[in-house]
Formats: structure tokens, sequence, C-alpha cells
């Protein structure tokens, strides 16, 4: 009976609804949940917290900074200010007093790489009213009574805490003495949404801290929301808070504040002060109010004048963030850049490590490819009209019944010779693995679950936890626990996964987790994982945990030796070490369209690169003109996949006649052509956290013009794109940032001229792309089947020059799949156009990669005039070239035997 | 297809420097192109004559020619070809992007001449030659059969054409002489029942004031019935006692009751004349009466709850009892209608007028009967025109499996195909069967008659309406051979049939992945 519910149920939600429109009623509201209410009611300046003098204990040599804080109430807390790396503050604050009940969860064991650098700080002033201290460039202050924090640059502050008093950390307690504390018990100790009612056994426990940006104009950040970039002001418009709380937000709507799949709770300031972060490391359900607060009002000229950094404008954006619960910790990420901002969070909590190659290029999926005759359809197909992909995919029909890790026998009755036929042509397999596992006790994977009580369990804390997925009645591993997280992993193994081979690769969506049958889709917050904590204390942090536990496990089945490609839907601080991820269940809408690049650039800054969304929009059909739109934003989206609801007609890319199919093939080609980039992208972000696609202000965060746009986007920084997202788009206008810039279209290198905005002409064929001069881009014009059938294939070169004629770029190459470049196995090459010579030279850390690729063309972009000779500047013989008397492009024909070579190449004019 | 894997001899390393290779021996060209690629003056220009450069040039591994034309061996040129001899089988021409890729494209292993990691594909052409002729030989047997079948389903389709054209000169006659018969027939029906309706015109005159005068003695009945004291006069008094006339149940017909009826006309008594204007409010309110002593008779009998209290109600909730009434009594509604005054009366039609009827009768079914033939004959004619101006094949070589179905299980459900009717899926467990579509039309491919269309089958749930694309293949033999649901409620069916076979092999379709 109750399984018929379930089903009955999830029926309702797998229902295409008439009308495309998310249901609200679902999710909560701040009103509605009881502790973002306490926190947003709190009074503004009224000093709740102050310092004991006598506590504060600095250990400069151990970079910590202790002491006591005490509330109104006599409550005792004790704070940690840790002084770290490029002038990182980290600020933590718990009960001083052990709490009996509960303990306070923090995620930084999965979401910090590794435990932050401690560096010394010097005590510059020290007094019974505050302490000043120096940490590398940065100073922080602290007042004691009441309570405040702040960051300081030359002495200038840029990021104060608890400026307005609204720091809140409610100490767990027991009911009777939370009765006699006077506070409203409504909803505190229990909460009822819908027909679903929070036990909320330990009792409120919220947290909560204001934090000011001074000088700043913009924010960013805070994925994962269907919002524009810059967030906007929550409490003008008399809406909610930014929401981080991990959800199946069915049919979710663009513009709109509400949580969706990730949470990432970090933002970047831009403003006088250059660019500051926050990072606030929390796995609770999180709110997070914005207010703008502009001197003088947003006009150019106080834009202006405010752009000049360190000027010391005094506009400023107030923050407020709550948490339901867990241990308040936070970090103050001084900058002054935007990057350096994402530098200093992925030298906290990591990188995505190179992917595979192949997982840059073009990913067929839909919901579903009915059988392996269906698979080998869509591969000859694809072949036959000659578009390159890499890897076609399987969502949840190809199952027996939803288990994971099984087969639909009558469906896919020789998987393995599937995937070794599509492993003789390069091409991929990706199927998904789903955390909900099917309550039936003849499915291996559930019984050993439950024999081993590895399964999340109920609030009662010893049945397990049960609720409806797709498969019906289901239950959910406890990934919290390292030994689960095992378990789940040598599912992986190709011994263990029946029908699998090293060529499947893992899709891990519903990780939030999805759970049909709980309040607002997801897990009761009372349920409880391993050690007692409550699924309220890590819920964000689950997503991870699973896409965690897949990494360790294909890491596992190739014994260490292929790097493992995940894509997930959930996302915290830290999965970008181990997935991919993608926007969630978008609609072939225009609208769903312009959405992409800002939530595509959000996900960037929130150290999550590697991004992307369904092509075409997974609900509804779109038209021809809007999936080949859309193809062309994907073909620039770092993550590239097609992907459709069951409902809707097929939509692959020979289905919509022959130019739709052209235009799409171009737009495939493109991104092919500029795989060597997209890698060497990859390969700076493991280096430094650049987002791969970013922002313009990321990029010239100088050029105030640029802090509002999220329409256009850098694709590293030698190429800007600007797509159309709107229909019937003739023409549009694009800004070229940066007055001392120049661009040149990616295909017909007409030239811009920066800070200046033009209308450019956008018929259905042209991706308004353009390249940045001053820049080297390393191309591969030969596109295959695949990413990388043929490794000797040759690189081509576009020198772009700027005004001075100069250019410079790099190129980082390996072998694409192993770890080998671990071991050196790896080549980085720096390219420079200077004073009329071409050089490309072995790069300071080059490896030992050995190849035989080499550069088949040089294309030089914006020279003065034409060169009366071109030659190797060693042997002086000249080179082969072809001038283009329309671009004014010079095309320099085989001028490197091998990739590897140092040359230099002689300009004479 | 089997890979060798071999090691590159050291010496190739050293050749292969691009800057210096000679051109690469000349493959992937077709034996009639060949000429382009000969070397007579030192210089090369591309096939479009955009570009002339010196030989060297040729298969360097860049791509000069737009047309690519300049690159017949190597994958330098996006729109190259390649084109594999493929000895003992057929020639193919690839792109060149496949040129050394990794896998053998061609059964000759000459698009792998310089393959990664050093594979070199076995010359599988014989085997796949083999494989053809056999293949050749099953579908030269196959198409052989079914051609000859082809011929015999011409020839019963022609003779079925014959047999219904005859059919149709038969028919044709008859028709012209049932339109004869019905147009005559229908004058004298035409005739007769004018006759008859003048006749029952005229009585209906006489029967009129009859049925005038049978009412105004039922009226005068009644006064006379009231007029208790009979001075010609109905007087407030005498109504009072009326209980028909207790419009609102209370026990009495108050004055307020009666003048709602009577009006002024109350005063002073209400004469004959006066009643007989007031007889139909008389009636009305008789006839309601009659009904709520019907339903405390109904209640009664069935043991239900009296209504007799609602009917005692008070003033003011009239209204709602008798719309309670109204709902409640369903079961009345059955019950025929009280008569109305001017059926009371029934009309007997003299002789004269009866036998004008019945000949108007009997006219009139002799015109049904012939109009009945004369349709009979016009379907027929509608049905053998239909037959014959469906589009059958060029040589209506379809007509034999027009009048059968084929079937074909899957897991769940079994596919039924009527060709040119319909298309159903039925439940192997059982239950409702569901139209996939009903016959629309050829698909306008090139050849036409290879793919048919059935539309406007049942509406998916949230989703179109279902159709179905059944394509047709010659075999020897008719028979659904696959069914499936590429997209969501649009299914496609290959259907195997004689009638498919065209007079060449090379035409015939025999194989589901040739392309339509």
């Amino acid at each position: 009976m109750v399984l018929d519910i379930f089903i009955l149920l999830c029926l309702l939600v797998l229902t295409p609804q008439t009308v495309i429109a998310v249901d609200k009623g679902n999710f909560k509201t701040c009103s509605q949940s009881n502790f973002c209410q306490r926190n947003r009611n709190l009074p503004e300046g009224e000093p709740r917290y102050h310092v004991f003098p006598s506590s504060v204990t600095p250990e400069p040599d151990k970079g910590i900074l202790s002491f006591h804080i005490k509330d109104n109430n006599g409550v005792t807390l004790f704070a940690v200010l840790q002084t770290l790396q490029q002038g990182i503050l980290r600020f933590s604050l718990k009960e001083f007093h052990p709490v009996p009940t509960h303990e306070r969860f923090s995620p930084s064991e999965f979401s910090l790489d590794n435990e932050p650098t401690k560096l010394p700080f010097k005590v510059l002033s020290q007094s019974d009213t505050q302490i000043y201290i120096q940490n590398g460039e940065i100073q922080a202050q602290i007042e004691f009574s009441p309570f405040q924090l702040s960051a300081l640059r030359e002495g200038q502050p840029f990021v104060v805490i608890n400026k307005r008093n609204l720091m809140n950390f409610e100490p767990f307690m027991s009911k009777d003495d939370w009765n006699a504390s006077g506070v409203d018990v409504e909803g505190t100790w229990e909460e009822n949404f819908k027909s679903h009612r929070d036990s909320n056994p330990f009792g409120p426990s919220s947290i909560g801290i204001d934090v000011r940006f001074l000088g700043a104009k913009h924010l960013y950040g805070l994925p994962e929301h269907s919002d524009g970039l810059s967030l906007s002001d929550t409490k003008s418009d008399g809406g909610d808070p930014y929401r981080l709380y991990n959800l199946d937000v069915f049919e979710y709507e663009v513009n709109n504040r509400m949580a969706l799949y990730g949470a990432v709770p970090l933002v970047y300031s831009i403003g006088a002060n250059g660019s500051n972060g926050f990072f606030w490391l929390n796995a609770a359900e999180t709110w997070v109010d914005v207010q703008k607060v502009s001197d003088g009002g947003d006009s150019v000229v106080g834009s202006l004048l405010n752009s000049v950094f360190n000027s010391g404008g005094s506009s400023y954006i107030d923050t407020h963030w709550m948490s339901e619960t867990g241990l308040l910790d936070f970090f103050i990420l001084p900058g002054p850049t935007p990057s350096s901002v994402s530098e200093q969070y992925s030298q906290l909590t990591g990188v995505t490590p190179l992917p595979a190659l192949w997982s840059l290029g073009y990913h067929q999926c839909r919901w579903n490819y009915k059988d392996q005759e269906d698979v080998a359809q869509v591969d000859a197909n694809l072949e036959a009209n000659l578009i390159p992909y890499d890897a076609i995919w399987l969502d949840i029909e190809h199952t027996d019944g939803k288990k994971y890790f099984t087969w639909d026998a009558n469906k896919f009755p020789d998987s393995i010779a599937m995937l070794d036929k599509l492993a003789e042509r390069n091409h991929k397999l990706v199927v998904i693995i789903d955390p909900h596992i099917k309550r039936e006790d003849n499915y291996r994977i559930y019984k050993e679950l439950k024999e081993r009580g590895y399964l999340v369990k109920s609030s009662d804390g010893s049945s397990d936890y049960e609720g409806a997925c797709w498969p019906g009645g289901s239950s959910w591993p406890d990934f919290l626990s390292q030994e689960v997280r095992q378990y789940w992993s040598e599912c992986y193994l190709v011994e263990n996964y029946s029908g699998s081979t090293s060529n499947l690769h893992v899709w891990n969506d519903m990780n939030e987790p999805s759970v049909f049958t709980g309040p607002e889709v997801t897990m009761h917050k009372d349920a409880v994982h391993m050690g007692g904590w409550e699924h309220r204390d890590i819920h964000n942090l689950y997503g991870l945990l699973v896409t965690l536990g897949t990494y360790e496990g294909l890491l596992m089945r190739s014994k260490h030796q292929e790097r493992p490609f995940i894509l997930t839907r959930s996302v915290f601080p830290g999965s970008q070490r181990y997935s991919a991820v993608w926007t969630g269940d978008n609609e072939a809408s225009w609208g769903h369209l312009k959405i992409v690049v800002p939530m595509v650039l959000q996900m960037g800054l929130g150290g999550i690169p590697f991004v992307g969304s369904d092509v075409g929009g997974f609900f509804k059909h779109p038209s021809p003109e809007l999936l080949v739109r859309w193809y062309q934003v994907g073909a620039y989206s770092p993550f590239f996949r097609q992907h459709a609801h069951i409902d809707t007609p097929r939509r692959e890319p020979w289905l919509f006649g022959e130019d739709n199919l052209r235009i799409i093939r171009d737009a495939i080609t493109d991104r092919y052509q500029l795989l060597p980039y997209w890698y060497t992208l990859f390969y700076l972000h493991t280096q430094s956290g650049a987002p791969v696609v970013r922002p313009l202000w990321y990029e010239f965060p100088e050029d105030y013009n640029t802090w509002d746009m999220y329409e256009q986007a850098m694709v590293g920084s030698a190429i800007m794109i600007s797509p159309v997202t709107e229909i019937g788009q003739a023409s549009q206008e694009v800004y070229f940032p940066d007055e001392d810039s120049i661009w040149y279209d990616k295909k017909s290198f007409v030239r811009f001229t920066g800070g200046e905005t033009r209308s450019v002409s956008t018929p259905l064929d042209k991706i308004p792309v353009f390249l940045r001069g001053g820049s080297v881009i390393p191309f591969r014009m030969r596109v295959r089947r695949s990413s990388n059938p043929n490794p000797d294939d040759p690189f081509t070169l576009y020198v772009v020059l700027d005004g001075k004629q100069e250019a410079s770029g790099c190129l980082y190459w390996d072998d694409g799949h192993s770890f080998s470049y671990k071991d050196g196995n790896y080549l980085i090459r720096e390219f420079s156009y200077k004073n009329g010579e071409f050089s490309s030279a072995a790069g300071a850390t080059s490896g030992g990669f050995s190849t035989k690729s080499w550069i088949e063309r040089i294309l030089v972009i914006g020279l003065k005039g034409k060169p009366i000779k071109v030659a190797l500047s060693s042997s002086g013989d000249e080179l082969f070239t072809k001038w283009d008397l329309d671009s004014k492009t010079l095309e320099i024909r085989k001028p490197v035997e091998n990739i590897k070579t140092d040359v230099k190449i002689r300009f004479s004019f | 297809m089997k890979l060798i894997l071999i090691l590159f001899p050291l010496i190739t390393t050293l050749l292969c420097s691009p800057m210096q290779s000679s051109p690469v021996q000349i493959v992937g060209v077709a034996p009639s192109q060949k000429v382009f690629y000969e070397n007579s003056d030192g210089y090369f220009t591309c096939k479009d004559y955009s570009f002339t450069f010196p030989f060297s040039h040729v298969n360097d591994d860049f791509c000069d020619c737009p047309d690519g034309s300049d690159e017949p061996s190597t994958a330098a040129c996006p729109n190259g070809e390649f084109y594999c001899i493929n000895s003992a089988f057929r020639p193919k021409t690839i792109p060149s992007r496949l040129v050394n890729d990794g896998f053998c494209d061609c059964c000759d292993g000459t698009d792998e001449y310089k393959s990664p990691s050093g594979l070199l594909c076995e010359n599988t052409c014989v085997e796949k030659g083999r494989q053809e002729i056999d293949r050749l030989k099953k579908y030269e047997i196959i198409h052989q059969e079914g051609y000859r079948q082809k011929l015999e389903f011409i020839e019963l389709a022609v003779h079925k054409r014959v047999e219904k054209n005859e059919e149709l000169v038969i028919l044709k006659d008859e028709i012209e002489n049932a339109s004869d018969e019905m147009y005559k027939a229908e004058l004298a029906k035409n005739d007769a029942e004018e006759l008859a309706n003048e006749a029952k015109e005229r009585h209906k005159e006489i029967a009129e004031a009859l049925k005038q005068e049978a009412l105004q003695n039922k009226i005068s009945g009644v006064f006379n019935e009231i007029d208790t004291n009979g001075d010609t006069l109905v007087s407030t008094e005498e109504l009072k006692t009326r209980s028909e006339l207790d419009t609102n149940g209370d026990g009495v017909a108050d004055e307020a009751e009666l003048r709602v009826l009577f009006g002024e006309e109350l005063e002073g008594g209400v004469t004959d004349q006066e009643f007989t204007k007031h007889w139909g409010e008389y009636q009305a309110v008789n006839r309601a009466f009659q009904r709520k002593q019907d339903e405390i008779i109904h209640a009664i009998k069935q043991g239900k709850e009296t209504r007799v209290p609602k009917l005692q109600s008070a003033n003011g909730n009239d209204q709602e009892a008798e719309e309670n009434s109204e709902s409640d009594d369903e079961p009345f509604e059955d019950e025929a209608p009280p008569p109305s005054d001017s059926e009371e009366i029934n009309i007997e039609f003299d002789a004269e007028t009866n036998a004008l009827i019945a000949t108007a009768d009997q006219t009139r079914r002799l015109y049904d009967d012939a109009k009945r033939v004369h349709d009979d004959i016009q379907g027929k004619i509608a049905e053998i025109n239909k037959f014959l101006t469906l589009d059958l094949g060029n040589d209506h070589e379809f007509y034999p499996i027009s009048e059968k179905c084929f079937s074909r299980d899957d897991r769940e459900y079994t596919y039924e195909l009527c060709p040119f009717n319909k298309v159903v899926q039925r439940p192997k467990s059982g239950g409702r069967e569901t139209s996939l579509g009903v016959w629309g039309e050829w698909e306008n491919t090139e050849h036409k008659h290879e793919a048919m269309m059935y539309n406007k089958g049942e509406r998916c749930w949230n989703g179109p309406e279902r159709n179905t694309k059944v394509i047709v293949l010659c075999g020897s033999s008719s028979e659904l051979i696959s069914v499936d649901e590429p997209d969501r409620c649009q299914y496609l069916f290959y259907f195997r049939t004689p009638a498919g076979c065209k007079e060449s092999l090379a035409e015939s379709r025999l194989h589901r992945h040739d392309e339509l």
C-alpha cells in the first residue's frame, strides 16, 4: 500500500504538466523556515556579543588567535581566528563548554582540499578594546565590545564582520532551557511544512553573521541560482534571501533566488576595494540576504569614481548569512583582484584536476537511447553526418527496473559488445548511476547495503530511511561514512559491475538527494547519518559525497591510471575535485537559453569550472532556431552535452534539415578545433583556480562597464563570446571591453576597438566570437571522429596581435587521459610575438611528453602590413606564406616540424 | 575487424619529418582521377582551378586547395575525400578525416597507412566480398522469388480490377433504373401525401372545434363542482374549500392564494366566463397539487420519511421545498407527464381520410424501398470507385495485401498492420487495443510506394496523436519484420512483401538499413 502511494507519487513527479512552471508551493520561503525568520528578524545594531579581553590569546607563530565571546545571556563561545596563505583569514566559533546533546558539524574534511596552511602573524597593537594584527599584506582588527572583525589592506578596511550586530549563535540547550529563554517555541523545535513534520530533536542551533563589503558596487557568486550574475538586493524587492539548500526543483524558473541543485556559499565583490571574497563553510540549509547601499547612486560618474581602485568610494554592500546549524566557520578572501579571489578560494577547496580530453568534446545524450540498436543507430548517424562526438549517454531506462549497476537485459543484451564497438572508434559510453537504491531484496546492492547497515536511518535512528524515487520505494546509502563510500567505490569495479568495461563512465544524478516523497522533494532533516549526524547537518554536502565515492571507485577501477569522468547535478565546495556539473532540468525556451551563460559563469566563480547546460533544454521541444542557438552556446560552454526529456520528440542534429545540420556541425567543429585551447585553460585552472569561462569583469575588473554584464563572457583570457539568445535576432550589440584592447571576429577577422559597443550581424550561422589582440591561441583544425584519434595531428596557432604588434599565449598538452602527467609526461609551450619575431619555447616547467605532433600553420592576425620576408631566425630559411588581402592575415605554411621544437621566426617589413 | 599491432620500423620516424618528406605514394585516389596526380611539369593545379603551386605540395600533409584536391592521401583537408579500391569488394569513398584515425574504414586497410600507435589493418576485402556475394546471392533468390510473386500480385490485381470494372458497368446500369424507379416512386408518394394532408387538414378544423367544446364542458364541470350552491358564481368561500388551491400547503386556500389565481375577479365571485379565463392557472395549481399527493403516496409506499412536514412548512420556505422536491424526485421524472388538455380528446379521422392516409403510407413505403435499392447500388459503386482509385502501387501490386492483416509481437504487445486500413497495438496480457493510426497516404519518397503513413491514431496522454510509418521492403513473402517506437508515440514498422520488389535487384530494397 505504502509502495503504491510511492509509485503514484513517482508518476506524479514524472508527469509533464501542461503548463511548464515550478510549483513554488513545494518549496519553503524564508517565512516558512523558522530559523530564517528568527535570524532575519533580529534587530539591527543591538550589541549582543562581546569579546572577553583577558581571554584574547595570540599565538603569532602558529597563526592562531583565540578568544572568548560572551553573549547577552552569559553563554561563552570559543572563537578562533587563523591567518592563512595570501592573507586569507579564517574565523570559527563554537560553544566553549562541550555540548552534551549534539556537536556542530563542519564539512571541512570534505570541502577543503587539505588543512589550510597557517602563517605566522604579527601583533601590531593590542589593548582592552581591540587587537590589530598583520597577516602578509592584510591586517585584521578585532574590536571587543561589541565584537567586530575587520579585514584591512594598507590600513583600509574592506570587509567588516558583525558591523550590524546580526551575529547570532544559538547554543544547543535543553528544551526546558529554551522555553525559559522566552523565545517563541512554535516551529523552533518541531517544524511542519505541508504534510511533513521535522522532529528537530536537538532544537534550534542556528548561526548567522553580517558581512559588509566596503566600497563594493556588485556582489557575485552563491551558485546555484537561475539568476543574473550580479546578486540582486534581496531586501528592496520584498523577496526572499538567496537560498542555498540542494533541491531537485521540478521545472525551475529563471531569474529566481530559489534554491537549486547545488550550493556554494561564496561571494566575490567588486568596487573601490577591488575584488574581495567571503566563503561561508557550512553544509546546512543557508539563506543569504544582500543589501546594496550606494552613496552616489549608480550613476556613471559614481561608478567611474569608484572604479579607481583603493580610492575609498563610500558605497558598500551588506550581506547577512544564516544557517540552520553547524559550526560558524568562514574565510575572508582578500583579493584584491577577481583572479586572486578565485586563486585564494581554490587554494582552500581545490581545483578540478585535468579532465580527460575526451570529456571536453561533444556529448550526445537523451532520456533515453532505448536499446543497443538505438545506440548503434545514433552512432552511425553521427558518423554519417560528419558530426564528431566523444560520448553517447544512457539515462535511467538502461537499467533493470532502475536498479543501478544493472542492465535491462532485453534492451541491452550485450552491453560489453556495445561498449567495445564504441571504443573501436574512440567513443565512450556514460551511464547514469543515481544514489537512490531500490528496496528489493533480490537486488544485491540493496541487500548488502541493508545487511551491513550502510543505509541512512530514519529519525528513530535505527530503521532504514525510506522514500520514493525513480524505482519506487528506495533507500539511500550513507555516503558520510568512509566505509559506505568504499563499498560504493567497489561497485564500479569491472568485476563487480557486470556488463561494464573501462569504456563506461558515470553520471550521478538526483544526488541532492531527490526524494519524491520527502519535504521539498528531498530527505527529511531528522534522518540520521553515521555518528549520529542529522541529515540537517550535512544536507548540502550529500551530493559531493556521492561523487567522492564514485571518483574513488573509478580511480580504483583503472588502478589509478585513468582520469575519472563524472557528471553530477548536486554540488558543494570541493565538488570540483571530482566532477563536472550541469545546470539541471532546464526547458526549451529562450529565457532558459539566456540564463545559461550567467549560470555557467556563476558556477565557475564558485570554483567549479566544468559546467554546461542541457543543449536544447531538457523539458519541451525546441524550435530548430532555438536548438541551433543553443548548440552555439553549448560549443562555448566548458561541458557540452545535448540532452532531452523522454516525452520530447527526438532532436539529434540531423533531424532539422540540411541547413540546420550544417550550422550545428559548424558549432561542434568550432568546439573540436579549439580543444587545445580548452584543454590548456583547464590546465591553467589547475594552476590558479581560474574559471575556464569567466565574466568580463573577471578579466577586465577596471572596466566598470563590464561589472553588470552577464550575457557576454570570456573563454579564458583570449576569446570573448556574445552568444545570440533571442529569437530572430539579425544583429546584436556587443561591448568590446578595455579601451586598450583590440578585438577580431573569429571567422572574418574584422577588427573592433576596445571600449566600444558595436552592432554585429548575427544570421543563424553566426556565433559572435571574438579574439583578443595580444593572444596566441592553439587550435587543431583537423576534426576527426572524436577528440583524439590521432595524437600526431598538427596544431594551428592563431597569433592575434595587439596595438603594440605583440602577442603571447601557451599550450599545455599530454596524452589526454592518464595520470602520467604527474610524472612529467606533459609539455608546455610558450608562444610569443614581439619586435617582429615569433617564438615558440618550452615553458618554465615543461615536462618530458614526447609526441610527433607538429605545427602545420601559423595564422598572424592584425599585422600592420604584409611582411616582405618571413624566415627561420636561426637558418634564415624562408618560409612559405600566404597573405590574405581581405582579412590582412598572414598564413605561414608548415613552419615547425614538431611542437616541441624551439623555434624563432623573423618577420621583415 | 581484426587489427594487427606492429612496431614502426625506426627508419620511419626519420622519414616522417614533415619539413622534408617526399610525397607519400598516392593512395586514396580513384583510378579515373589518377591523371590529376601525374607530375608532368612540376606544378599542380587544384581541381577547381583556384591555385597552382609546386607539385611538392601535393600530399605533403598541408591543405592548399579549397576543394581539398591536393591532399587525396592525407587528412589535411577538412573537405577531402579518400578513395579505397577495396579489390575483391566494392570501392568506397570516405571523408579524409577518417584517414589514419586508428580505425579501419576500408576493407583493404589503405586508409590506415600511417595509423596512430602503428596499427595495421588486415585486408578483409576478400572475406567481405565473399560475404557480399553470398548476401547478393541470397538477395537475388529472395528478390527473384519476390518479384515473381509480385507479378502474380499484379495479375491478381488486374483480375480484381477487371472484375470490379465489370461490376461497375452493371451497377451503373442498375443505378440508372433504380434512379428512375426512385423518381417515379417519389412522385407517387408526393401526390398521395398531398392528398392525405389536405384531407387531414380539413378534418383537423372540425376536430379543433370539437376539442374546444369538450374543454369548455370540462371547465364547466369543474366550475359546477365548485359552485356548490349553484348560483353560477364561485365565491371566495366556495373556493377556500378546495384543497388543490392551497398552494403553500398550510391546510387552507386563503384569500391571498386565491387572489394570485383569480385577481380582481375574485371580488363578488367568479363567473363561468372568468373561470374559463383563469383555467390555465387553475390547471397549473391543480397539477402541482396532484404531484405532491403522488409524492406522499410514493414516500409512504417506499416506507421512507414522509414529506408531509415539508408540504406543511411555513411560508417563504415553499420555494426551497419546491426546489428540494424537484431535485429529490428523480423517480417521478420517468412517469408520464399529465395529459395536456388538447390531447384529452382523440381525433378519429373519417373513413375517406383514413383511406387517403393509407395510400400515402403505401406509396411512402414503395419510395423507401426504391431509395434503399438505389442507395445500396450507389454504396457499392462508391466502394468500387474507392478501390479503383486507392493507390495500390504503379501496377496495383499491393492489392493482395490490402485484404490481409499482419502482426508481430514484442515483449509486451502484439502489433497489427492492416495495409491501407489501420495499425493497432494490443497488450499481450489482454485489454483494450490502441489505434496507432489509420491509413493516410504514401510518403512522398523518391520512388514512391516505399513508405506508408498511418495517421490520427489515439492521442497519447499529454502527447501527440499516435502515427505509424511503415517502410516497405522487398521480400519473398509478406511479413511485418520489425516494430519500433523511435519517438514517443511515433511508430516505425518495417514490412517485407513481394509487392515491394522492383524489377532489378539493384532497385529493390531488401534490408532494413538500405537508405531511403
